[in-house]
């Protein structure tokens, strides 16, 4: 895929052109952690994890997010849904890459990260949600795979690039 | 996993038992004798493809070749077999013994880069990356489909499908990079 496009770079006449030939795997591999999109985050059958403190959560999360405190997360292995896309956030990018780190070791299949947590949420114009209730953790069996338009290449939204 | 195709077989095989009248035994040569056409219609002996998976309790590998998983047997004679590790593409080469393909040598796949361009690897992207594009001057493009950018792409990439890539050219780019200005880094999900 990659050096496909990267020819084509080539031929429309860009000089600079790299392609990272081992890809996500690599990346992955190498600890580094993925960030999860906008949209995803938004309509996306995920379970969002906010590893802020209960305060700053109940003062504004990103809406459908769970609350678990960083300092409680290592407790909750065996209750993490390792089948859903899991997408963490935090005040700042060492610790939500703490939490993924976390994650990934206890086997969460695609876990990513929501960059700069909520207020790069706000900075693009999404709303907050406020106070407690707080949602119910799913657990390990409580996530449901739905029939996801996300993995549906059909739909023109999927294929249309983000710019 | 290895036992499905066989099953599959079970109804098919009863079947052809019972309409033929005769010995059901009929079948299985019948049955032993279909994999080897398969594997003749694959050139040089050799599965080009992404490893799906390794038992070694089973001593099997498997790779999907267009679209389709083939499974191999291994033993302690197999030379790479480091590199056979899931997700990653790999060269399989095998010979027939009686009825069963047995893996001889396991090399990694190196894709091979158009004219001109150069391979950029995981510590030189990271370090970029942490500059920032406008900083480290780059634009890193996820050619994957759109669906897999949204699940989890590397931080600062934009996404351009391949597909969409062929169709739009530079369209899509910033416009830094659509003046040629910057470096432009594609990657994907690691072989092809």
């Amino acid at each position: 895929m990659s050096p496909k496009s990267a020819g084509l770079a080539k031929k429309m006449g860009h000089t600079d052109v790299r392609v990272f030939l081992a890809g996500i795997p690599a990346w992955k591999k190498a600890g580094k952690s993925v960030t999860a999109s906008e949209k995803f985050v938004q309509t996306g059958n995920i379970v969002l994890v906010d590893l802020r403190s209960k305060e700053e959560y109940e003062a504004g999360h990103i809406p459908k997010a769970h609350n678990i405190p960083m300092a409680s997360l290592a407790a909750k292995e065996d209750s993490l849904p390792i089948k859903a896309p899991v997408v963490v956030y935090a005040n700042t990018f060492l610790e939500a890459q703490q939490g993924y780190n976390l994650m990934k070791k206890w086997g969460v299949k695609t876990g990513s990260i929501w960059p700069g947590g909520v207020k790069s949420w706000t900075d693009k114009g999404n709303k907050l949600a406020t106070g407690p209730p707080l949602p119910p953790f799913p657990g390990p069996g409580n996530w449901a795979r739905t029939r996801s338009p996300w993995l549906s290449s059909k739909r023109p939204w999927m294929t249309a690039p983000i710019s | 996993m290895h036992n499905k195709p066989l099953r599959r077989w079970i109804p098919f095989l009863l079947i052809t038992g019972l309409l033929a009248g005769g010995p059901s035994l009929s079948g299985s040569p019948a049955f032993a004798a279909d994999p080897a056409p398969q594997a003749a219609a694959q050139d040089a002996n050799a599965f080009t493809g992404k490893i799906t998976g390794k038992s070694n309790k089973a001593k099997t590998i498997s790779v999907e070749v267009k679209g389709k998983n083939e499974f191999l047997k291994f033993d302690d004679t197999t030379k790479g077999l480091e590199h056979a590790v899931e997700g990653e593409a790999a060269i399989v080469k095998f010979e027939l013994r009686g009825a069963d393909r047995f893996a001889t040598s396991v090399e990694p796949k190196l894709a091979t880069l158009p004219e001109g361009v150069a391979e950029m690897k995981t510590d030189e992207l990271a370090k970029l990356i942490a500059m920032g594009p406008a900083e480290g001057n780059y634009v890193l493009v996820d050619s994957r489909p759109a669906a897999r950018y949204h699940e989890g792409h590397i931080p600062t990439a934009i996404s351009l499908p391949d597909t969409v890539h062929v169709e739009t050219g530079d369209a899509y780019l910033p416009g830094d990079a659509r003046l040629k200005k910057t470096t432009l880094i594609f990657y994907c999900g690691g072989f092809t």
